[in-house]
C-alpha cells in the first residue's frame, strides 16, 4: 500500500511537471493549438459529466451554453470594452440563467424526451445566433474579439494562452472533483438512480436536478468565454448540434462518471477529430460507432478500463519503474 | 394527555378513481410506539392510502396529521423533515451505489453542508460527512449489515436489499416508519429476521405502520390492525378482536350461504 501511495504522489508530481512544461517541448504550433481546444473542451465535458454521468440528465445541447458563454462574454468585451475577467463571470452567469430555464422543463421530462428538449433548445439557440444579426453579426459571426490581459500581460501567443486554460481547467477540475466527490455527487447518482426514493428520503429531487443542469450550463459558460478570446471570432457553425453530440461522446467515450474520464475522453476525440478532419463528412458516423462500441463493451468508459490496465501492468517486469498508481475508487 | 399519543391521524380521506372509490371517508389514528397493521384483501385501497400518506396521490377529499401539524399532499420530500421514512413494496434503492452510499442518503436532510465548505474541503463539510458516516454505520450496524457496507448494492440477496432499505429508512431519523409489505418475497428465516427488526424498532421508541398480507406476521408483531375493504375500514383493533371479526372474515372468505 505505501508503494502505492508513495507512486502515486510521484505520479502525480511527474504529471503536473509534464502538463507545466508541455509547451517548451512542442514546437509546432498547431499542436499546442488543438491542445488549447481540447483544454476548453474539457470545461464543457466536466459540466456534462456531472449532469449527464452523475445526475443521469442526457443532454445533446451543450453547445448552446457554450454559444451564449462566447457571445456574451465577446459582445461585452467589444462593445463595451470590459475587461475579459469581468465578461466572464457575466458569461458564466448568462449560461447558468439559461441552464435553469431547460432545467424546468427537465424536472417533467426524462429519457428521451428529455434529450429531444435539450436539441431543440441547442438548435433554438443557434438559430436566434444566426438571425438575430443586429446583434450577434449573423452568420457573418463576430471578430476582433479583443485579447484577454493578465497583470498588464497581454495573451496573444499560443503558449499564453496554454497556461490560460489550463489554470481555468485546473480550477474546474478541482471544483468538479470537490462536488462529484461529496454530499452533492451522492444526491446526484441517487437521483440518477431512482428519483422517486430520493425523493422519498427527503432530497428535493427538482431543485437538485435544475442545479445540475446550472452548473453544467456554468461550465459550458465559461468555455464560452475562453473559446471568444482564444479563436478571436465566433460565428453559429461552431455551436451545432454536431459539437453537442461531440461533448457528449467525450464524456461518454472518457468515463461518464469520472472527472479523469471527462478530460481523457475530451482530449482523445478531440485529437482524434483533427487527425480524420480529410473523413469531415463521417465525422457524426464514426463518433456513432465509437459511443455504441463504449456503450456495449466498455459502459464506464476509458476510465472504467483502469482496474484492468493497472492489473496487466503490474504483472510486467518494468512496473515499478512506472511508478503506476492503483485506480481509487470513484 | 390523550393528543399527544396520536402520532397520525388520517381523516375522512376519500379518492376516487373515475368509477371506483378506492378510498371512502377513511379514518384511522395511528398511537405513538405502536405497530399499526393495515390489512385487507386485493383492491381494498391499502395501497391507495399508503400512497396519499407518502405523498405519491392527492385525494378527493381529507386531511392527514402529523405530531397534530397538517401533513402536505404531493410533496414526498417534505415526508423525512417532518419526521417520516418509508420503504417501498418492490424494493427502490440506488443499485449501482454501495451500501453506506445508499444509507447515508438518509441522512440528506440531517447534513445542512454549505457548498462553500464542500468546495473549500472546510470543517463543516468534513463535520457533517463524518456525523453521516456515523449514523449511516450504527443503521447498518442495527440491521445486521455492517460487513457489506461497502458493497455495490445489486450485488445483494433479495433479503439484504430489504435490509438497506430499512437502514437507509432508519438513518433518516423519523419518528414514524411505513413499511409498504416489507415481508413480499422473503423466506421464513428473512421474515423472522424481519420481526425481530421490527419489535426492536418498537422497544427503540418508533412507531411503525405497514401494510403487510402475510397475516401470521401481522397477527404476531401488531398491537392495532385496521382492516379495509372496498374503500371502507370495516373494522380496527387488537389482534385477537380482528381474528373473530365476522366482517372479516367474511371480506377474507366470502359470505357463507
Amino acid at each position: 500500500m505505501d508503494i502505492y501511495r508513495l507512486a502515486g504522489r510521484k505520479f502525480n508530481i511527474i504529471l503536473l511537471a509534464i502538463v507545466l512544461l508541455l509547451p517548451l517541448f512542442i514546437s509546432n504550433l498547431y499542436y499546442l493549438h488543438i491542445i488549447n481546444l481540447a483544454g476548453i473542451y474539457t470545461l464543457i465535458t466536466l459540466g456534462l459529466n456531472l449532469l449527464s454521468g452523475y445526475t443521469g440528465q442526457v443532454s445533446m445541447g451543450q453547445a448552446a451554453y457554450f454559444a451564449i458563454g462566447t457571445y456574451v462574454s465577446a459582445l461585452l468585451m467589444i462593445h463595451f470594452q470590459i475587461s475579459f475577467w469581468l465578461a466572464v463571470p457575466a458569461a458564466i452567469l448568462a449560461a447558468g440563467v439559461f441552464g435553469a430555464l431547460i432545467g424546468i422543463p427537465a424536472m417533467k421530462l426524462s429519457g428521451p424526451y428529455l434529450v429531444l428538449a435539450t436539441v431543440g433548445f441547442g438548435e433554438i439557440t443557434r438559430l436566434v445566433i444566426l438571425n438575430w444579426t443586429a446583434v450577434t453579426k449573423g452568420a457573418a459571426g463576430l471578430t476582433a474579439i479583443p485579447l484577454p490581459t493578465f497583470l498588464s500581460i497581454k495573451i496573444t501567443s499560443e503558449q499564453d494562452f496554454y497556461y490560460l486554460i489550463i489554470a481555468i481547467v485546473f480550477v474546474g477540475t478541482y471544483i468538479a472533483y470537490r462536488l462529484a466527490h461529496s454530499k452533492i455527487g451522492r444526491t446526484f447518482s441517487a437521483i440518477r438512480e431512482d428519483e422517486l426514493a430520493a425523493e422519498a428520503m427527503g432530497v428535493p429531487v427538482n431543485m437538485y436536478k435544475i442545479a445540475a443542469f446550472v452548473i453544467s450550463a456554468m461550465y459550458a459558460g465559461m468555455a464560452g468565454s475562453l473559446f471568444g478570446v482564444f479563436a478571436g471570432v465566433a460565428s453559429p457553425d461552431n455551436f451545432t448540434f454536431d459539437d453537442s453530440v461531440a461533448f457528449l461522446c467525450m464524456s461518454v467515450v472518457g468515463g461518464n462518471r469520472s472527472i479523469a474520464g471527462a478530460i481523457i475522453g475530451t482530449f482523445l476525440l478531440t485529437v482524434l477529430s483533427e487527425a480524420l478532419r480529410t473523413f469531415q463528412a463521417y465525422r457524426l458516423v464514426i463518433y456513432g460507432g465509437i459511443l455504441i462500441f463504449t456503450v456495449i463493451y466498455m459502459p464506464q468508459g476509458i476510465y472504467g478500463m483502469a482496474p484492468i490496465f493497472n492489473k496487466w501492468i503490474e504483472r510486467q517486469p518494468f512496473a515499478k519503474l512506472l511508478f503506476w498508481q492503483k485506480p481509487s475508487r470513484e | 394527555m390523550e393528543s399527544t399519543e396520536e402520532i397520525l391521524q388520517i381523516k375522512h380521506i376519500s379518492k376516487r378513481f373515475g368509477g371506483l372509490q378506492a378510498l371512502d371517508n377513511i379514518s384511522l389514528t395511528v398511537k405513538t410506539n405502536t405497530v399499526h397493521g393495515i390489512i385487507g384483501p386485493n383492491g381494498a385501497g391499502k395501497t391507495t392510502l399508503f400512497n396519499v400518506i407518502t405523498g405519491m396521490i392527492q385525494p378527493d377529499d381529507g386531511k392527514l396529521l402529523f405530531l397534530q401539524r397538517e401533513l402536505p399532499f404531493l410533496q414526498p420530500h417534505k415526508l423525512v423533515p417532518a419526521g417520516i421514512a418509508r420503504t417501498f413494496q418492490n424494493i427502490r434503492l440506488f443499485e449501482s451505489m454501495t451500501v453506506l452510499d445508499n444509507v447515508l442518503i438518509g441522512q440528506h436532510v440531517h447534513t445542512p453542508t454549505p457548498v462553500i465548505s464542500i468546495l473549500l474541503q472546510g470543517k463543516k463539510a468534513s463535520h457533517w460527512e463524518r456525523v453521516a458516516y456515523d449514523e449511516a454505520m450504527q443503521s447498518l450496524e442495527f440491521v445486521g449489515l455492517t460487513p457489506k457496507s461497502g458493497e455495490i448494492v445489486k450485488n445483494l440477496s433479495y433479503g439484504q436489499r430489504r435490509l438497506v432499505e430499512f437502514a437507509r429508512a432508519l438513518a433518516a431519523k423519523p419518528r414514524l416508519i411505513l413499511l409498504d409489505e416489507p415481508a413480499a418475497g422473503m423466506n421464513p428465516t428473512e421474515k423472522a429476521h424481519l420481526l425481530k427488526i421490527v419489535l426492536q424498532l418498537r422497544e427503540k421508541g418508533y412507531t411503525i405502520v405497514l401494510i403487510e398480507h402475510d397475516m401470521k406476521l401481522v397477527m404476531q408483531i401488531c398491537q392495532t390492525i385496521t382492516v379495509l375493504d372496498h374503500g371502507n375500514n370495516i373494522a380496527e383493533g387488537q389482534p385477537e378482536y380482528i381474528r373473530k371479526h365476522p366482517e372479516v372474515i367474511s371480506a377474507y372468505l366470502g359470505k357463507g350461504e
